[in-house]
C-alpha cells in the first residue's frame, strides 16, 4: 500500500498519496490555487510562481515556517505540513506574480481569441489591480504561423512552457523551444521546422493565454457566445472524449475533454478537423426518390412508405449493409427491421484499418470505425467478417437484387467490388449523410444524421460503452438514422407513431439483447472539465 | 602574508606540468591516495574551508550530502567566472591549472567520483587552452585516467566551454548547460548532491575552493585553520576594480578590514579622491557606504553588516561616482542576464532597468523609489534561483544608503554629474 501523508492545506486536514505534489491533492480536495505552468497531464516546471504558498512544518513540538515562500506544483507534503495558500500576505505575492506577468503582456482582449477563456484574464480579475503601475514601453515579440493549424502571438506569451513540454513528452517531437532570455524570452519553432505532428492543436487547449491559437477558429466566434455538447469523437474507435463548440445551429471547434482512461487530456488533429463535414455544402438535405434517371426530393413520408413497400414485396432478394459508424441505438433498429424481414444476409461497411500513430503519451488508433465492438455484438462476428463478401456473391449470382445500405461513413471511399455490384443491383435503398458514391445508384435516398447530430452510443477500442451528447439538429428536412430506421419499422408494421428518442430505444436495446447486458459504461471524469459555467463553451481551468 | 594560491603566479611555465611537480606539486593527491577517503572529507571538514564561489557553503558538508553508495557520480568544476568585478578564478586557470587539477582530483578521490567536467566561462580562452593542455600532461603522466598511479583509482577528466551566460555560473544551470539544454536553474530540492547532472549525485565546486585542497592536504588541518578568523578560515583571493590606484587580485587572509585593505593592497582611491562607496563581494551584494567600510572582510562579518563576501570582488566608487548611473548599469546587466524562466525575474528586472533608466535620464517621477523598492520585494525569494535576490539587493542598497542622489535626479531632471561635467568641459 502507497504511503500516506497527513497534512493541512489553510487547516483543511488533507491526505496525500506518495509522490502528489500539494497543487495535486489541493486540487483533488477541491481546493483551488491558481497556476499557469503547471497541468496535470504534464511534467511539473514551476516557473509561472503563481501558485506560491507559505509552508510551516513541524520540528520538534514546534511548528516551524519556511524561510522563503514556495510553490505548491513544485513541494512534496510531509507529515504533519501546515499549507497557507489563502492569507493575506499570500494573497499579496499573488498580486505581485500578477502584476510582473501583466507588464508586458498586450492589452488586447476584446480582439483575443482566448478572451472568456483565458486564465489570465480571470485572475487578472481577481488579483491584478485596477490601474497599472507600469509606465514604460512593453516589450515587442513576433507573430507567425507556427504550421498548419497553429499560429503564435508572442506578445501574449507568458513562457509557462506548457507546449514545450507537451511537445518533448506527449508528442515527443519537440517542434517548440523558448528563444531569447529574460522578458524578450518568447517561444518559437526552429526555421523550416512547422508544427506539423497529428497532436499539434492539443497546445491550443493547453496555452493559458492567447498566445498559440487555432487557425481554423481564428476570429470565428466569442467564446462566450457558444453552447458545449460533451461528445465522443467517431473518427477512429479510441473514442476520446470532446466538447463540440456550438452557436445557433452553426459548429465552430472541437476541444479535447480530459478522460483519464480514454485520452487522458489530448485529442489528435484528425479528431479536431473531423467536425467539417458536418456542415459541408455536400450534405444530404433531403429524402430523394429516382424518376426518369434523376433524384428527385419527395417528402419523407412519402420515400419511407415506396421503400418499405419495395422492401415487403421483395424480402427474400434483400441483404442489409450497415456500417461500424452507427450508432449502437441505429445498429439495434436495423438489426430489428432484419428481424421483422426476415432479412438472413448482413454485412458490414467499414473504413480500411490504417497502422496505428504511436506517440510517446498518446496513440491515435488505426481503426478508424468507431463502433466496430458494437456491430459484432449485435451482428455477430461472422457478419463483422464475411458479410459483405457474401453479399457481393450473393448480388453477383443475381440472387440479391435489393440492398438497404446505411452508410452515414464521412468521405466515405466504397471499395471497387461494391460499386460495380451496385451496378446490377435492382433497387438501392440507401441512408447517407452527404453526397458519396453511393448516390449515383440510390433508388432511394434517405438523409441521416453526422456525429453531433445524435445522442447514440458507441462501444470504444477498450470495450465500454460511451454516449454522445448531441449539438445540433440534421440539416433541412433529414432526420436521426435512429429515427429514419423506427418510422421504415413503424411503416412496415402499419403505424402512425412518431419515433421514440435515442434514450428510449438505448432502454429497450439493453433490456432485449443479453448481449449488451455485459457492456459497461466508461467512467467519465466530470470534475476534470470543471466548467463553472455549466454548458458554457469556456475553456477548461487547467 | 605568505602567499599559498598565487605562489607561483608571473613564473615562467607555471601552467607547466614540469613546472608544478618540480615544485611539490601532485605530492597532495598522492598522500591523499594512502589515506581513507571519510578521512579526507573529515580533515576538509575540520579546516573550515568554505566555497570561495559566493555562498559560502562549507565544502566538507558539501560533500558529505552524497551517498555513500559507488555508482556514477560527478565533479563539476564551475568556472563560469561571471559576477562583475570577479577575476579570481581566472588567476589559477591561466597560471596555475595544475592546482586546481589536483584539488579535483582530490575530491574524486574523496568522494568517489570517477567523472569530473571542468566547465568554462566561454571568454576564458586562454583558460581553456592552459586546461585542456594540463589535462593532456596529466593523462600523459598517469595522473588521470584508469587506474592511476597503480591505484584502483581511476577518473577522467573534460573540458567544457559555456557559451557566456551570467546564469550558467548558477549551479543547477550549469549543469542544464552541461547537458546541452538552455542554461535554465532547477527547483531544488532535490539538491545536486542527491540528483544532478543526468540525475546522478554531482559536486559542484568553485574553482578556487578546489584550489586550497591540495595545500590543506600538505600541511595540515592546524597550518590551515591558522589563517583568517575563526570560521572564515585559509587563503582568501581578492578582486579590487573600480576607482583605486593599483586594480588587481590580491591574496589575503581573511579578517582584514575593507578600508585597510584598500588603502594598504590596492594603492587606496585614485588620484587623492574620496571614498564614496564599496561593493565587498562583487556586484550581486548590497552596496557599502563609506562610512561602513571598517567591517572585516569574513563571510560572518559583512554578513552581519548587512552585506555579503559574495566572490569577494571589491569595486570601490570614488566621490564623482554617480550611484544612479552605476545602478543603471548593474541593472542592464541583470536584465540581460535574466534567463526568463520564473515570471518574477523575467518581467521584474526589465521593469527595474527600464525605470532606473529614466531615473538616470531625468524623466524620474516622485513615486518612482517606492516603486522601485516594492517591485524588489516582490521578486525577492519568489523564483527558482537567486538571481533576483542578486538584481534586487544592490537597487534596494543603493536607495537606501543614496536616496538623496536619486531624488536629486528626479528633482533636477537630469543627472547632476553630467552637468557639473558639462560645465567643466
Amino acid at each position: 500500500m502507497p504511503r500516506e501523508i497527513h497534512f493541512k492545506i489553510d487547516g483543511k486536514e488533507v491526505i496525500a498519496k506518495e509522490g502528489e505534489t500539494v497543487i495535486q491533492v489541493a486540487h483533488r480536495e477541491g481546493i483551488q490555487i491558481p497556476h499557469f505552468c503547471y497541468h496535470p497531464g504534464l511534467p511539473i516546471d514551476g516557473n509561472c510562481r503563481m501558485c506560491i504558498a507559505k509552508f510551516a512544518a513541524p520540528r520538534g513540538d514546534k511548528i516551524v515556517p519556511f524561510p522563503k515562500p514556495m510553490t505548491t506544483c513544485t513541494t512534496y507534503p510531509t507529515e504533519g505540513m501546515e499549507v497557507d495558500t489563502t492569507s493575506q500576505e499570500v494573497q499579496e505575492m499573488r498580486r505581485g506574480i500578477m502584476e510582473f506577468l501583466l507588464i508586458n503582456h498586450p492589452l488586447d482582449c476584446p480582439v483575443c481569441d482566448q478572451a472568456g477563456e483565458c486564465t489570465l484574464q480571470d485572475y487578472a480579475y481577481t488579483y491584478g489591480r485596477d490601474k497599472g503601475r507600469f509606465q514604460e514601453e512593453k516589450v515587442h515579440k513576433h507573430t507567425k504561423n507556427m504550421g498548419k493549424y497553429v499560429a503564435l502571438w508572442g506578445e501574449r506569451c507568458i513562457v509557462c512552457t506548457r507546449c514545450v513540454r507537451f511537445l518533448d513528452h506527449i508528442s515527443g517531437t519537440s517542434e517548440i523551444g523558448v528563444v531569447h532570455r529574460g522578458d524578450h524570452a518568447v517561444v518559437d519553432i526552429f526555421e523550416g521546422h512547422p508544427l506539423d505532428n497529428p497532436l499539434s492543436m492539443n497546445v491550443i487547449d493547453i496555452c493559458p493565454v492567447g498566445a498559440l491559437v487555432s487557425r481554423d477558429f481564428l476570429f470565428k466566434q466569442r467564446v462566450w457566445f457558444m453552447q458545449s455538447a460533451k461528445t465522443i469523437c467517431t473518427a477512429c474507435s479510441k473514442g476520446c472524449n470532446i466538447f463540440v463548440d456550438y452557436d445557433q445551429h452553426k459548429l465552430y471547434r472541437i476541444r479535447s475533454r480530459p478522460n483519464l482512461d480514454v485520452n487522458q487530456w489530448w485529442i489528435c488533429d484528425y479528431g479536431r478537423m473531423y467536425y467539417k463535414h458536418v456542415q459541408r455544402e455536400d450534405r444530404l438535405k433531403e429524402f430523394y426518390e429516382r424518376q426518369e434517371d434523376q433524384l428527385q426530393p419527395k417528402p419523407n413520408r412519402e420515400v419511407i412508405q415506396n421503400a418499405i413497400e419495395h422492401l415487403k414485396n421483395n424480402s427474400q432478394q434483400t441483404a442489409f449493409l450497415a456500417s461500424l459508424h452507427l450508432t449502437l441505438e441505429a445498429m439495434y433498429l436495423t438489426y430489428k427491421l432484419a428481424q421483422h424481414l426476415e432479412i438472413s444476409h448482413i454485412g458490414a461497411l467499414q473504413n480500411p484499418i490504417l497502422d496505428d500513430e504511436v506517440f510517446p503519451g498518446f496513440t491515435i488508433e488505426g481503426d478508424k470505425n468507431p463502433n466496430r465492438k458494437g456491430f459484432q455484438l449485435i451482428f455477430g462476428q461472422d457478419a463483422l467478417e464475411n458479410g459483405l463478401s457474401k453479399i457481393l456473391e450473393l448480388i453477383q449470382k443475381q440472387k440479391i437484387q435489393t440492398l438497404l445500405l446505411i452508410s452515414c461513413i464521412p468521405d466515405f471511399q466504397p471499395p471497387e467490388e461494391l460499386l460495380h455490384a451496385l451496378k446490377t443491383l435492382n433497387k438501392l435503398i440507401l441512408i447517407d449523410i452527404s453526397q458519396s458514391p453511393f448516390l449515383d445508384y440510390a433508388h432511394w435516398a434517405l438523409a441521416g444524421s453526422t456525429y453531433t447530430e445524435e445522442d447514440g452510443c458507441f462501444i470504444n477500442s477498450r470495450g465500454n460503452y460511451q454516449i454522445a451528447q448531441m449539438a445540433l439538429p440534421t440539416p433541412g428536412t433529414a432526420e436521426q438514422t435512429h429515427a429514419i430506421l423506427q418510422r421504415l419499422i413503424f411503416a412496415w408494421k402499419g403505424e402512425t407513431k412518431e419515433p421514440i428518442s435515442q434514450r428510449g430505444v438505448r432502454k429497450a436495446m439493453f433490456k432485449e439483447l443479453p448481449e449488451l447486458s455485459q457492456l459497461k459504461e466508461e467512467k467519465s471524469y466530470p470534475h476534470l472539465s470543471n466548467n463553472p459555467q455549466g454548458t458554457k463553451a469556456v475553456g477548461l481551468y487547467w | 602574508m605568505e602567499k599559498v594560491l598565487t605562489k607561483y603566479v608571473g613564473k615562467k611555465d607555471s601552467h607547466t606540468l614540469r613546472f608544478y611537480k618540480s615544485h611539490g606539486g601532485y605530492e597532495a593527491f598522492k598522500k591523499a591516495l594512502k589515506m581513507k577517503p571519510e578521512d579526507i572529507i573529515e580533515m576538509v571538514k575540520q579546516s573550515g574551508l568554505r566555497g570561495r564561489g559566493g555562498a559560502g557553503f562549507p565544502t566538507g558538508l558539501k560533500w558529505s550530502f552524497v551517498p555513500k553508495e559507488p555508482g556514477q557520480k560527478y565533479l563539476c568544476v564551475n568556472g563560469d567566472e561571471s559576477e562583475p568585478g570577479t577575476f579570481k578564478d581566472r588567476i589559477i586557470l591561466e597560471h596555475d591549472p595544475h592546482q586546481l587539477l589536483e584539488g579535483c582530483l582530490i575530491c574524486c578521490y574523496a568522494v568517489g567520483i570517477q567523472t569530473c567536467y571542468v566547465y568554462l566561462r566561454g571568454e576564458f580562452k586562454l583558460g581553456a587552452q592552459r586546461i585542456q593542455q594540463a589535462i593532456q600532461e596529466a593523462y600523459e603522466d598517469g595522473l588521470m585516467g584508469k587506474n592511476i598511479l597503480g591505484t584502483d583509482f581511476s577518473c577522467d577528466f573534460y573540458l567544457h566551454r559555456g557559451a557566456g551566460a551570467y546564469i550558467c555560473g548558477e549551479e543547477t544551470a550549469l549543469l542544464s548547460s552541461l547537458e546541452g539544454g538552455r542554461g535554465l536553474p532547477r527547483i531544488k530540492p532535490p539538491f545536486p548532491a542527491v540528483s544532478g547532472l543526468y540525475g546522478k549525485p554531482t559536486i559542484i565546486n568553485n574553482v578556487e575552493t578546489l584550489a586550497n585542497l591540495p595545500h590543506i592536504l600538505n600541511r595540515g588541518v592546524e597550518w590551515y585553520t591558522s589563517i583568517g578568523p575563526k570560521n572564515n578560515t585559509g587563503p582568501k583571493l581578492f578582486c579590487f576594480s573600480g576607482h583605486v590606484e593599483k586594480p588587481g587580485c590580491v591574496e589575503l587572509p581573511m579578517g582584514i578590514p575593507l578600508r585597510e585593505m584598500i588603502d594598504k593592497y590596492a594603492g587606496g582611491v585614485w588620484k587623492g579622491k574620496k571614498l564614496k562607496a564599496v561593493i565587498p563581494g562583487g556586484s550581486s551584494v548590497p552596496i557599502l557606504h563609506a562610512d561602513e567600510c571598517d567591517v572585516p572582510m569574513d563571510f560572518d562579518s559583512l554578513q552581519k553588516a548587512g552585506s555579503m563576501l559574495g566572490s569577494a570582488a571589491i569595486i570601490v566608487m570614488d566621490e564623482d561616482t554617480c550611484i544612479v548611473d552605476a545602478l543603471y548599469n548593474l541593472m542592464r546587466f541583470y536584465h540581460h542576464e535574466s534567463c526568463g524562466q520564473c515570471t518574477p525575474c523575467r518581467e521584474g528586472t526589465g521593469w527595474l532597468e527600464k525605470i532606473v533608466a529614466r531615473i538616470e535620464k531625468g524623466h524620474g517621477r516622485p513615486e518612482d523609489l517606492e516603486l522601485l523598492d516594492e517591485i524588489g520585494n516582490n521578486m525577492v525569494g519568489k523564483t527558482i534561483c537567486v538571481l533576483a535576490d542578486a538584481a534586487v539587493m544592490p537597487c534596494q542598497s543603493y536607495i537606501k544608503k543614496f536616496r538623496d542622489e536619486f531624488q536629486a535626479h528626479i528633482e533636477e531632471k537630469g543627472c547632476p554629474f553630467k552637468k557639473s561635467k558639462a560645465k567643466t568641459a
